[in-house]
């Protein structure tokens, strides 16, 4: 079977997407403050025999339509969103944000999600020079992990091997990613 | 007073989740200095010197080419490293997944299965989820064998429920249709769960292999749920599940297709489930075996 995942994601890469977006008046008299933390996951897609029909990838000429039948586009699905978490500490000068959880390829033998724990803090103190420092970060070694902020990418791990073993390796735990940026990343408000 | 922020700060944490998986690219390792054997007995010898992924890869990445009776030489260190606790214990029990992974592995495995069942009583949840993954993947899978030890492990092993959902996916990919399945997964489907349990069991129980209307009706009680995460799951299970499962929810997946006090996705996802179905019915009508739905 090959699989095709989150098509929102940026291309490359097809992926859930934990968001935490902080509107924020941080002057002194701030007169408001809203914070929110959501989830995405895209529409994951299995195909079967017969694909990619283009001999190379996946594209239209995949999509015949018919779910079931383990030929060409099988079925679609989205993963749960149950373990994914996220909590934002709001101040006058920065925010904290704690992204945590799991994920699951909704459409196979479900025997070992990824996980993800990064805690990210967006510094505004200085107005002209906003800042991101990704001070903890813990996840599995596959798939790869990128975090942005202000559409800035400020975190970003690249697994380095696509095949069964490795990924197995991983789901089962072994080789977590795990640490923190010493040096924050310059993220000019859009 | 001056405005700090005007744009937005926003921050996106994106993992490759379900990225297009293309599992049968083996990707080759560089040089090799130690053989899977020698890897499995040092990790016996010294557990605490655990040695890195990029050194297990090295070792278990030559299982794929080894002839069968250098594999069946090797598994008593790998199932002897398997007893160790910890890190060192789930390596082997990796390694165990890569000689699963072999074309003859039905064969070299037949005699370990008791050791492989004994994985899903370790407390290590890793081990469960191995000792299930390395079943589904034998080939061929001992069905006479697995098919008990699973469902006896779900109907009466002291594990969390939690503990038993990788196992009873297990079940299903190698049975779907035995009534050992049928009876375990009506066991878990029935245990007040976690809703990220809940959602793992109702993914694990939708596919169009798993005929038993029991299993239908099980699945379909959470069509009700007021949990969204459980309502979307349980209508993308019932979808998956094909014409049948569909055709009996008919009513209630209508209902929630047009129901707008629903969340959109939850509409949506109904809708498409209807749909799809209708598509299918179309297929059987053609084979003259069936009318469609009204849509």
């Amino acid at each position: 079977m090959l699989y095709k995942g989150d098509p929102g994601a940026v291309p490359p890469y097809y992926a859930p997407i934990q968001s935490a977006r902080v509107y924020s008046n941080a002057g002194f008299s701030a007169q408001w403050n809203f914070k929110i933390v959501w989830f995405s996951v895209g529409q994951t897609s299995q195909y079967g025999y017969g694909s990619p029909a283009n001999g190379s990838t996946l594209s239209a000429a995949d999509q015949d339509g018919v779910p079931n039948d383990c030929y060409l586009w099988n079925q679609s699905a989205y993963a749960s969103k149950a373990d994914m978490h996220g909590d934002i500490t709001l101040n006058s000068t920065n925010a904290t944000t704690h992204l945590y959880g799991s994920g699951a390829n909704p459409l196979e033998f479900d025997w070992s999600p990824i996980t993800w724990d990064t805690t990210t803090v967006v510094d505004w103190s200085n107005l002209d020079y906003v800042t991101a420092k990704v001070t903890h970060y813990h996840h599995t070694c596959y798939p790869s992990h990128i975090i942005y902020v202000n559409d800035w990418i400020v975190y970003r791990y690249d697994a380095p091997r696509n095949d069964t073993s490795y990924i197995t390796s991983c789901l089962l735990g072994l080789n977590p990613i795990d640490g923190y940026q010493t040096a924050a990343t310059h993220v000019p408000c859009n | 007073m001056y405005l700090a922020i005007r744009g937005v700060i926003r921050m996106r944490y994106q993992s490759v989740l379900l990225a297009p998986l293309m599992l049968g690219m083996i990707a080759c390792c560089s040089a090799q200095t130690t053989t899977t054997q020698q890897y499995f007995e040092d990790l016996n010898a010294d557990n605490v010197a655990l040695r890195s992924q990029a050194d297990l890869l090295g070792a278990t990445d030559q299982i794929a080419s080894m002839t069968p009776a250098a594999v069946r030489s090797t598994l008593p260190a790998i199932f002897n490293a398997v007893k160790l606790d910890g890190d060192a214990g789930i390596q082997a029990a990796f390694a165990v997944t890569v000689v699963a992974e072999r074309k003859d592995s039905g064969d070299l495995l037949a005699d370990r299965i008791p050791e492989i069942a004994a994985m899903l009583n370790r407390k290590d949840p890793r081990f469960k989820t191995v000792a299930a993954l390395v079943f589904v993947c034998m080939k061929p899978v001992p069905k006479e064998k697995v098919v008990p030890i699973l469902s006896s492990f779900i109907l009466r092993g002291a594990a969390a429920p939690a503990d038993k959902i990788a196992p009873a996916g297990a079940l299903i990919a190698i049975a779907p249709t035995a009534a050992e399945t049928e009876q375990s997964l009506l066991y878990l489907l029935g245990l007040p769960v976690d809703t990220e349990s809940r959602t793992r069991l109702l993914n694990a129980a939708g596919t169009g292999q798993v005929k038993s209307e029991k299993i239908i009706e099980a699945v379909a009680r959470s069509l009700s749920d007021s949990n969204e995460d459980i309502l979307l799951t349980a209508i993308q299970s019932i979808a998956r599940m094909g014409p049948v499962a569909v055709e009996r929810c008919w009513g209630v997946l209508s209902k929630l297709a047009m129901d707008p006090d629903q969340p959109e996705p939850v509409r949506r996802l109904a809708q498409d489930a209807l749909n799809n179905t209708t598509d299918d019915c179309r297929k059987l009508s053609r084979l003259h075996m069936g009318a469609c739905p009204a849509p």
